[in-house]
């Protein structure tokens, strides 16, 4: 485990702070919050039952803007996508079983949960928290919680989370116990659980258009407005914890970082999504804004599809010589800037069992055309697309340009292609696309199955590679750490080795807010942006 | 304008907008994959994408979606949009507003700067003034207004903080993305107001004017400028298009929420019932406006209204 | 691109080999086209150039060394003139290469257009019908729809976009502008002479539209297209901005504007130049293609509302070395003055209309007086100065028209010399004109009674009510019916004799003291005729107003003035009382004239026509203006100017025939 780096001491205190402050959210008491001496918290218990309509109290009606860089891509209907900016709002509307609010994933804290206990190698016993209430106003019960569970598992249904998850049975003690049971040992449960928004059963049961147009779940804000680009939100004043001090939170997508940042610095917006490296600067010196960045989180590399290729599938020479045909420390430097890192591994650098992988890829020359040699290449090989998206990853397009500038040095066909996101997204995984490479991005929560899954037989980037397929399914049910480390190690190992994709670099992920904005987390493990705690302060 | 006219001229208007409802239909269809594939995020399990592909609709033949659409588009039902359940109509019809009063403000200042400035011009063709204007007309037009607004903005937004950089809210975000507008809009009118003076000043009427012991000025502003505005309004149905499009890169810079940015942003994430939703009110909004461009041409010059041309 | 750069293209095509030759030497004297010219063929010569001007390679990339300042920064190196980007790439290469491509896509798509539009509109305009309806059609759709937004959505959904998606998304939609202009062209020269007789000799329609419509039609294109270029020019790098330009690594203006504007607050520089190159770019080749329009079209640079001032009032152009000095041996007309003096007093006017050729001397110095209740008939064929005279006299000569030299004494009040805004108070309230072509002296957008009440209220300050109560007498003097209804009509819906009659009843309304009348009864039948004059010249009479009665009409005169001024080539031939010049005409031409009278008995209407021309009005001239055709030319006719001899009786004949020592001898 890393510890978590930020932009600045004074943003990374803050993330300690509040991070400490959630931990301690049942008991959290007035003074702990910073803003909290000022003036006092109108969002009592008391004040719960009023209509969020109405007249806000002295101090409230705080309404903030945070615009996104990923557009909203899908509809409501839960555990339908894995697309981040999906599981980003999710995180505002609803709750989780367990939190992990420090970042150390061996360290759960209870959310909807209350406790748990491991009761065998496949069972586990969760006792829920009394007294919470879907935004409908249903309480909260174990029929919700088996309901969730067992269709983000795919055991009830199609999930886009199954891909991560491991099928699992859900058995209601009673009202408030439930139990869950995988086939085999599931290692990564509680991180799983972490990342499944728990979702009333009524509205899983009942009418579908309801379920994909209006989220209901129990956390600190609830969607009031759904339009295309721009999703409001307003303060859930039936909170079970402590209320949100933000009354209004819209989120918008704009998908042109300079148009973000103009709004950022023209006052518009409150805070911004995914800083490009070149705004950094702009941003550092600027008075009445910050950074807040976490590092390593998301694993870019370019994906390969198998049968675009054929020598990219057959030969291991060939993969070789194209990992060896670029340097990655001089993007990293000049282009992603910030605090990237060049791939050490195909995990992310930030997750549990991360292990620098030995030799490191760099630009060889003589190296990739002895590789080429071998794969009997003499040409430098057929001809092949890169693609990569503008607008999304931090400067995709230079970095691909770039690594192309290389691979054509050395002799190699690439040719470039960019496009937007939906472009890219269609080539890579419809029927008849025609590039073989793609510029694109993996997050994980942190735990390595999440980070391994998507390279296994279970997802479109699996070549066929048995050994890895297998590596993938011990280490989601290997329960014992070390042996998991082991397990992890190898699977680590064995990739580097085959290289079935080019591993580039380690992103890190920045926002900026403005100073009077306080409180906004960025959970470490996950670019979940958490605005039940902040605030505007002065 | 009789009946007959009117008739035939609501007739064309109705091809026009079936016939570019058609075009955006196929070309979208034709020239790419799977929506169902570019709605869902990468990641998403292929019986999911199935199931959308069939909420969406894009199981069924192509002809079958076009008649479905244009039945639909009949009823005045526009769709719903692939991302979400969002109706499309609403959606539009929404931003439509945003767009035409930015569009209106920068047709209603061009024209007026273009009339002052064409008519100063033309007092005097060639003195320094008409320099002074076609050389503004001249610098106007090789403008890119994309990067004018990129200009403002860095100007008037960032360092000086007089005007907001994006969105609409008060009159203030108005001013910025009105000026970029009517920059490009501006000098086509006044060149063809200028040379529509010039015209109407060589006319024997404004001769016979004078003769009758008008001044100068009268002359003018009333026989010079009602004359000479015509031209203008015709030429306003025809930069429609124009300002539409300079419409969509400035909704784009400043954030704005008009049809135009709605379009660009529904490209994104190939969110096709959207875009014909926005190309569609795009069409009629074009075909209505060059109706009253009509309408407004003949309450102005009555030859026209007598039916003459 | 605009139909009304269209317009001015279409009027600009240069007409003849000849044409063009002289269309060079004029862009080469007017200083903006000459600067858009070097410009547009500075950024063509970059572009050409580029592989061999270019210190780097457009594409190599340095990321050791990205973003390096401009050699003008602090910071910058030789090396890099215009810094580097943000792959370390030499940006002063790029915009070399951008240069290149950005006007190669622009020029590929602007041929692509015209290429089309020629064709259609050739075909459209030539073979008509169906085809040409159905082009026309398609061009409504085109133009009723904004095609950009579909070209962003084509664009946009095309996953792998090329230069050639780029050419045709542009290109296409400019077709409709081409093809309406070539059209309008073709159905003009389809029916020219030489065509029809290609088709006589039996050119089947492919070989008439290609070997003789074609080429007479193409020259429109190119001032079209080069304007074309421009706008193609911004909207390539639109689209470029939008992110649907080139796909990388190939440099266009547009994409290195849009990389740039990523780096933009680190690196300002980046976006500033592109931005710079394609505003230079577009603006060289507007200017280029507006000098060329206004070159070839003078009447963009002609008229226009101020006056130009009769350079008389200067000292220095007094002696206007184009004229003829004034003959010593002409009869004094001396400027009268006190109470007996006429109403108006013309002295030795000269009106130029100076070009840059040469000089058309409209009036060549002639004198006459108005007295007060006089009706002075001015007889001349066209071209005889007599409409120009009364134009002058209300100081609205056209430009470049102006009086040269002479004096217009109202009341003693030289009008040459009076003020604009003199001159605006003397109209209408002193000096009424009654232009010829009433149509097109009424403002066809403003009712009669408009008009009339504007004038009215104007000159007298009455009120409203009492300015329609006046316009409505007025109509109803001149014999209109139904004044009422009439005020509300346009002139469009009223014959012309009404709208003579408006005219008229204009001119009157308002009481001037002078009323000048061009032509009033002209494209009249002859009953109306003679029912309008009658009525002018008593409503002149019973107001007390002086008449001068223009005319090409000679038994006009005979019949209605009291007063004839025969004018030929500028110059006065005979003056005097009417009965005195009719019955006893002095001066040949004043003969002619007469004889060329249709005369009713002989049932023929035609008019005889006097055999010859007029002579050039540019020349100088010296001897008499009639000599050429005059039937009884002496030598003397042809070497000495006539001065007006006196006849006796305020009646004089600028005429040789007339000189005192001839008249002492023998009478003709």
């Amino acid at each position: 485990m890393r510890a978590i780096p930020s932009r600045s001491s004074r943003s990374r205190s803050r993330i300690v702070v509040v991070g400490l402050a959630l931990s301690l959210a049942l008991a959290a008491c007035a003074s702990d919050d910073p803003g909290a001496d000022e003036e006092p918290d109108p969002a009592t218990d008391e004040q719960a039952g009023d209509t969020t309509d109405g007249e806000p109290a002295a101090g409230d009606g705080q309404a903030v803007r945070f615009l996104m860089a990923e557009n909203f891509w899908a509809d409501w209907r839960p555990y339908s996508s894995t697309a981040l900016s999906q599981k980003r709002l999710e995180r505002q509307i609803y709750d989780y079983l367990v939190d992990f609010p420090s970042g150390d994933l061996s360290q759960p804290e209870p959310s909807l949960a209350t406790s748990w206990e491991q009761v065998d190698d496949t069972t586990w016993e969760f006792t829920l928290r009394e007294d919470v209430v879907f935004h409908d106003g249903q309480p909260l019960t174990a029929e919700d919680v088996k309901a969730s569970v067992e269709l983000a598992s795919g055991t009830a249904g199609e999930s886009a989370y199954a891909l991560t998850w491991a099928p699992a049975e859900v058995e209601v003690v009673d009202d408030q116990t439930v139990r869950i049971t995988t086939e085999e040992p599931f290692a990564p449960l509680l991180v799983e659980l972490w990342w499944t928004p728990i979702v009333s059963a009524a509205w899983l049961d009942g009418d579908e258009s309801r379920l994909q147009s209006e989220p209901n779940g129990t956390g600190p804000f609830r969607l009031v407005s759904d339009d295309v680009n721009v999703k409001t939100m307003e303060r859930n004043p039936d909170y079970w914890g402590e209320p949100a001090q933000i009354e209004t939170l819209v989120w918008e997508f704009i998908q042109d970082p300079q148009t973000r940042l103009n709004a950022l610095l023209s006052g518009e917006a409150h805070a911004i999504d995914r800083v490009p490296p070149e705004h950094l600067e702009t941003i550092e010196n600027e008075d009445g804004v910050e950074l807040l960045g976490v590092t390593g989180i998301e694993s870019v590399n370019l994906y390969v599809r198998t049968g675009r290729l054929p020598i990219w599938d057959e030969s291991a020479d060939f993969r070789r010589a194209v990992n060896l045909s670029f340097d990655r420390q001089p993007l990293v430097d000049n282009l992603v800037m910030g605090s990237a890192e060049a791939a050490g591994s195909f995990l992310p650098t930030n997750t549990m069992f991360y292990q620098e992988q030995q030799p490191p890829f760099t630009a060889d020359p003589e190296a990739a055309a002895e590789a080429l040699a071998a794969a009997g290449v003499d040409d430098g090989g057929p001809p092949f697309e890169i693609w990569v998206a503008e607008g999304f990853l931090p400067r995709a397009v230079p970095v691909v340009e770039a690594i192309v500038a290389q691979m054509q040095e050395i002799g190699l066909n690439p040719t470039v292609v960019t496009s937007d996101v939906a472009g890219l997204i269609d080539d890579a995984f419809g029927e008849d696309g025609t590039g073989a490479m793609y510029h694109l991005s993996w997050a994980s929560a942190g735990d390595p199955h999440q980070a391994a899954a998507v390279y296994s037989s279970a997802f479109a980037w699996y070549f066929g590679d048995e050994e890895l397929d297998a590596l993938v399914d011990q280490g989601r049910t290997t329960l014992d750490p070390s042996e998991r480390e082991q397990v992890y190690a190898q699977l680590q190992e064995h990739m580097w080795e085959q290289a079935w994709h080019v591993p580039l670099y380690n992103s890190d992920f920045t926002m900026a807010h403005v100073s009077e904005l306080e409180g906004i987390i960025v959970q470490p493990h996950s670019f979940r942006t958490d605005f039940h705690r902040a605030r505007l302060g002065n | 304008m009789t009946g007959r006219v009117l008739v035939t001229r609501l007739g064309h208007m109705v091809l026009v907008v079936l016939a570019v409802m058609t075009i955006a239909f196929f070309v979208l269809r034709l020239a790419t994959g799977d929506p169902a594939r570019l709605v869902n995020p990468p990641g998403t399990p292929e019986n999911i994408i199935a199931q959308t592909r069939a909420q969406i609709g894009t199981d069924r033949s192509l002809p079958v979606q076009y008649l479905t659409y244009l039945g639909d588009a009949v009823r005045g039902d526009l769709g719903t949009s692939f991302r979400g359940a969002q109706s499309v109509g609403r959606t539009v019809m929404a931003a439509l507003p945003n767009t035409l009063s930015l569009a209106g403000l920068a047709i209603l200042f061009s024209a007026a700067i273009a009339l002052v400035l064409g008519a100063l011009a033309a007092w005097r063709p060639g003195g320094l003034f008409d320099r002074l204007v076609l050389g503004y007309a001249a610098l106007a037009q090789a403008t890119a207004p994309f990067w004018l607004a990129v200009m403002l903005i860095l100007v008037f937004s960032l360092r000086l903080r007089m005007f907001p950089a994006i969105d609409m809210s008060s009159w203030r975000s108005f001013v910025l993305p009105v000026t970029t507008l009517v920059v490009a809009l501006s000098p086509v009118l006044t060149r063809t107001a200028r040379q529509s003076f010039l015209e109407t000043l060589n006319e024997p009427y404004i001769k016979a004017a004078r003769a009758r012991g008008l001044p100068n000025w009268r002359v003018f502003a009333v026989h010079g400028v009602k004359s000479a505005s015509m031209p203008i309004i015709t030429l306003i149905g025809l930069q429609l298009g124009f300002l539409l499009a300079g419409a969509v890169v400035v909704e784009a810079i400043f954030n704005w929420p008009g049809i135009g940015k709605l379009i660009l942003d529904s490209l994104a994430s190939r969110d096709f019932p959207m875009i014909q939703g926005g190309i569609l009110v795009a069409a009629v909004v074009f075909v209505v406006m060059n109706f009253v461009v009509d309408l407004l041409y003949t309450l102005l010059d009555p030859r026209v209204r007598a039916g003459q041309t | 691109m605009s139909d009304v750069v269209a317009a001015a293209a279409e009027q600009s095509a240069p007409k003849s080999t000849r044409a063009g030759r002289d269309v060079g030497r004029r862009i080469l004297r007017s200083p903006l086209a000459m600067l858009g010219l070097v410009g547009t063929l500075l950024v063509l010569a970059a572009a050409v150039l580029a592989p061999w001007l270019s210190p780097h390679d457009p594409t190599s990339q340095n990321l050791a060394h990205i973003l390096a300042p401009p050699i003008w920064a602090e910071g910058g190196t030789a090396e890099h003139l215009l810094g580097t980007d943000g792959l370390g790439r030499d940006v002063a290469s790029r915009l070399l290469h951008g240069a290149r491509n950005s006007l190669f896509v622009a020029v590929a798509a602007m041929l692509i257009g015209s290429g089309l539009g020629l064709v259609t509109g050739l075909v459209a305009g030539f073979f008509g019908g169906r085809v040409e309806a159905l082009i026309m059609r398609l061009g409504d759709v085109q133009l009723a729809f904004p095609f950009i937004l579909l070209a962003i959505a084509i664009l946009g959904v095309v996953a792998d976009r090329s230069a050639l998606h780029l050419i045709l998304v542009l290109g296409i939609p400019g077709w409709i502008i081409y093809a309406r202009v070539v059209r309008s062209r073709v159905l003009a020269e389809r029916e020219k002479e030489y065509v029809q007789a290609a088709r006589a000799v039996g050119a089947g329609s492919w070989r008439r539209l290609f070997r003789y419509v074609f080429p007479s039609v193409w020259q429109v294109v190119p001032v079209i297209a080069l304007l074309d270029v421009g706008f193609l020019i911004i909207m390539e790098s639109t689209l470029a901005f939008l992110g649907l330009g080139l796909p990388p690594p190939s440099p266009t203006w547009g994409g290195i504007l849009a990389e740039g504007r990523r780096n933009m607050v680190v690196s300002p520089w980046l976006p500033v130049l592109p931005g710079l190159a394609i505003l230079v770019t577009v603006l060289s080749i507007n200017l280029f293609g507006d000098g060329l329009a206004a070159v070839i079209d003078p009447r963009l640079r002609r008229g226009g509302m101020r006056r130009i001032l009769p350079p008389s009032l200067t000292a220095a152009s007094w002696h206007d070395p184009g004229t003829a000095a004034r003959d010593e041996s002409s009869p004094a007309w001396p400027v009268a003055t006190g109470e007996g003096a006429p109403l108006l007093q013309v002295r030795d006017l000269r009106i130029d209309f100076p070009a840059t050729e040469s000089t058309v001397h409209a009036v060549r110095g002639i004198d006459f007086d108005l007295r007060r209740g006089e009706t002075l008939g001015v007889v001349g064929e066209s071209g005889s100065g007599k409409s120009v005279t009364a134009t002058a006299i209300l100081q609205l000569l056209d430009p470049p028209g102006r009086v040269s030299t002479g004096q217009i004494l109202l009341d003693g009040e030289d009008l040459a010399r009076a003020s604009n805004r003199r001159m605006a108070q003397l109209r209408g309230r002193q000096l009424g004109m009654i232009f010829q072509n009433p149509a097109a002296s009424l403002n066809p957008v403003l009712t009669i009674g408009y008009q009339m009440r504007e004038a009215l209220r104007q000159v007298t300050g009455c009120t409203r009510k009492e300015a329609a109560e006046r316009s409505h007498r007025a109509l109803l003097d001149v014999g209109i019916p139904d004044p009422a209804r009439v005020a509300r009509q346009y002139p469009f819906e009223l014959s012309g004799g009404m709208n003579q009659r408006v005219m008229i009843a204009m001119a009157l309304a308002a009481s001037p003291r002078v009323l000048l009348a061009d032509e009033p009864t002209t494209a009249l039948d002859t009953t109306t005729q003679a029912q309008i004059l009658r009525r002018l010249v008593d409503l002149t009479e019973e107001h007390e107003i002086s008449l001068v009665l223009i005319t090409h009409d000679i038994a006009v005169v005979a019949e209605y003035a009291d007063t004839v001024m025969v004018l030929y080539a500028g110059e006065v031939c005979e003056y005097g009382p009417v009965r005195q010049v009719v019955d006893d005409p002095r001066h040949p031409y004043t003969r002619a004239l007469l004889e060329s009278v249709p005369r009713v008995e002989t049932a023929d209407e035609r008019l005889v026509p006097i055999p010859g021309d007029l002579p050039d009005p540019r020349a100088q001239r010296t001897g008499c203006p009639f000599a050429a055709r005059c039937p009884e030319v002496m030598d003397v006719c042809r070497e000495v100017k006539p001065p007006r001899f006196d006849i006796g009786g305020r009646h004089d004949a600028a005429c040789h025939l007339w000189a005192p020592d001839r008249v002492a001898g023998s009478k003709p």
